[in-house]
């Protein structure tokens, strides 16, 4: 049982971590490779500060929240005037930079060792610790994300974005600011990561960096993709689909290592498979780019 | 510090050999083809392989291995991009080709483990001294051959038949395709020449240091930065920045230490994409746009 619950957890995380990437990928049409990196800061901040402040986790949560919002606004600035491909390289650049620090600022981040004994978060006076807490937990968080972001892709904001993507002069010549859309965009989804990570470091109580690397913003990615960009069902579909399939590779009782580049090759092949035939994903009707090829 | 500078300027002739190879994809199939990271370690482990497994002598290893790359290379394009490209954006293709090279590191490490292999050809005592500067054997190896092969690239699209097809198609695919090109055979065509540059390169690596699964991508990312600070100066501006970023790695590392080399070339990709503001890989754009 404790099982099931550890794999419900973690659907439930990477649920809202690719809602929130599909805010920007999905709904705004730019793809971001440096997702991890959100989820990466979001989850040192609140390690650090319930390690050495000793803070309850609700505040963690809104530092790591705002951390990783004024660091989407550092990187946004100026990345975000860059056009598809060009961003997608420049927010790769932002995944191995944020990964490296992570990896090797050894006084404050731990290096590879990573940072161990984080206490068990406080919510409302309840301390959790049990499995069922944690499903609970990230069941309320995942599901307040996926309802926020359903009413933020409604309205007027969120048509903005949408129309950005299908094409970017237009909505400025309806007077709106895009560019400025799409920041606030990119920083909600980049707080969003952060909370995600909080949750995740919480629930380890020990991070390092091999959590946070380029493979994870890509498995991120695979779950929007997969699910449907764009769509509002698609991340949850893509997390349960990717996230409780590998399980099964368990039960076949391979050797670790083995199983491991097996699972992480599975999912490139998903990737490819999905992109090949059906670039819109299981239940989405975006698919990158289009509007660049009419026809 | 002359020594750095004979380092950097080995290590860049390496970045340089992919990034060309990526470059040319990038301007004529006009995507981020990721997955040239896989033809890198393909290269590496193909030859280590041949030569050290099946046992065949070392030049003839390293000839099948580079060719089978440049074939493997071609097929992935004939067979995967090529059918996708009719309906698909770069970014899809982006996605599929990061898809592929996830699915292809991961069956090296199958097959290979993820232990390091290396294939050593000469001792790292075989040197040359020239004044306070050392040279090994393998660095001289890597310099020229990649100064060879560049020289013989840029010569080969400046003045033969073949050459201007493929500039014309990386300037405008559907106005190629008018004059009579084979665009599709053309693009096949770079995907091959593209991808046994990143084979030999992967080869040059291993003789030196461990090859490993993930060797491709580390090269690949440096080419990236590369390509991108160089792209609007063509093969002469990416020449240079990967000359640039192989001796700032070895700055990097003699002063800060090995470990922050990526964050420095990637900061310094960051710095070309804030100073050059919003037109990014502008001729990459336009060019997709009316292609």
């Amino acid at each position: 049982m404790d099982y099931i619950c550890h794999i419900a957890v973690f659907v439930f995380l990477y649920w809202a971590l690719a809602a929130s990437l599909n805010l920007i990928a999905g709904y705004t049409g730019i793809l971001s490779i440096g997702h991890s990196a959100f989820y990466g800061v979001g989850a040192y901040t609140a390690a650090l500060l319930s390690l050495h402040l000793q803070t309850p986790f609700l505040v963690n949560l809104v530092c790591a929240a705002l951390t990783c919002a004024a660091l989407g606004l550092l990187v946004g600035g100026p990345t975000l005037r860059l056009r598809g491909d060009d961003f997608v390289v420049a927010s790769f650049a932002f995944q191995i930079i944020i990964f490296n620090i992570l990896n090797n600022w050894l006084i404050v981040t731990g290096g590879p060792m990573g940072l161990p004994g984080i206490p068990p978060p406080t919510v409302l006076g309840l301390t959790i610790t049990s499995r069922w807490g944690f499903v609970v937990l990230s069941g309320v968080f995942a599901v307040t994300v996926a309802g926020l972001l359903a009413i933020v892709v409604r309205s007027p904001f969120g048509r903005v974005l949408q129309a950005s993507r299908e094409d970017e002069v237009f909505p400025a010549a309806m007077g709106k600011n895009v560019f400025l859309s799409k920041l606030l965009a990119f920083v909600i989804s980049a707080a969003i990561a952060g909370c995600a990570g909080v949750i995740y470091a919480h629930y380890i109580r020990y991070i390092d960096p091999s959590s946070f690397t380029l493979m994870e913003s890509v498995f991120i990615i695979s779950i929007v993709v997969f699910g449907g960009a764009g769509s509002l069902w698609g991340p949850l579909v893509g997390a349960v689909v990717l996230v409780v399939m590998p399980e099964l590779f368990r039960f076949i009782g391979l050797p670790h290592g083995v199983a491991a580049n097996l699972r992480q090759c599975l999912y490139g092949v998903i990737l490819a498979a999905c992109m090949f035939w059906r670039p819109q994903g299981l239940v989405g009707d975006y698919s990158f780019g289009r509007e660049e090829k009419p026809k | 510090m002359l020594q750095i500078l004979v380092n950097g300027v080995a290590a860049g002739a390496r970045v340089l050999l992919v990034a060309v190879g990526f470059y040319l994809i990038l301007r004529v199939a006009r995507f981020l083809h990721l997955a040239h990271a896989v033809f890198i370690t393909a290269g590496a482990y193909l030859a280590y392989a041949l030569h050290r497994m099946v046992g065949i002598p070392f030049l003839p290893a390293i000839c099948l291995s580079v060719v089978t790359c440049g074939v493997l290379g071609g097929v992935v394009e004939a067979m995967l991009y090529r059918p996708a490209r009719k309906t698909a954006s770069s970014l899809v293709l982006l996605l599929l080709s990061l898809g592929l090279y996830i699915a292809g590191q991961n069956i090296i490490s199958l097959v290979f483990g993820d232990a390091p292999v290396i294939i050593r050809q000469w001792a790292p005592s075989t040197t040359f001294a020239m004044g306070s500067v050392t040279v090994t054997m393998h660095q001289v190896v890597s310099i020229l051959v990649a100064v060879a092969l560049v020289c013989a690239l840029a010569v080969f699209l400046q003045s033969t038949r073949t050459g201007r097809m493929i500039r014309a198609v990386g300037s405008s695919g559907s106005l190629a395709r008018v004059t009579g090109i084979r665009v599709d055979g053309i693009i096949v065509l770079v995907f091959v020449v593209g991808s046994a540059f990143a084979a030999i390169a992967g080869i040059l690596a291993c003789l030196e240091v461990d090859a490993t699964p993930s060797m491709g991508l580390g090269m690949l990312m440096l080419s990236l930065v590369a390509v991108i600070a160089g792209w609007p100066q063509g093969l002469i501006g990416i020449s240079v920045v990967s000359m640039v970023l192989g001796i700032l790695q070895h700055l990097t590392a003699y002063y800060y230490g090995a470990q922050w080399q990526d964050v420095i070339a990637f900061g310094f990709l960051t710095a070309v994409f804030v100073l050059r503001g919003r037109r990014g890989m502008a001729t990459f754009d336009s060019a997709a746009a009316s292609g």
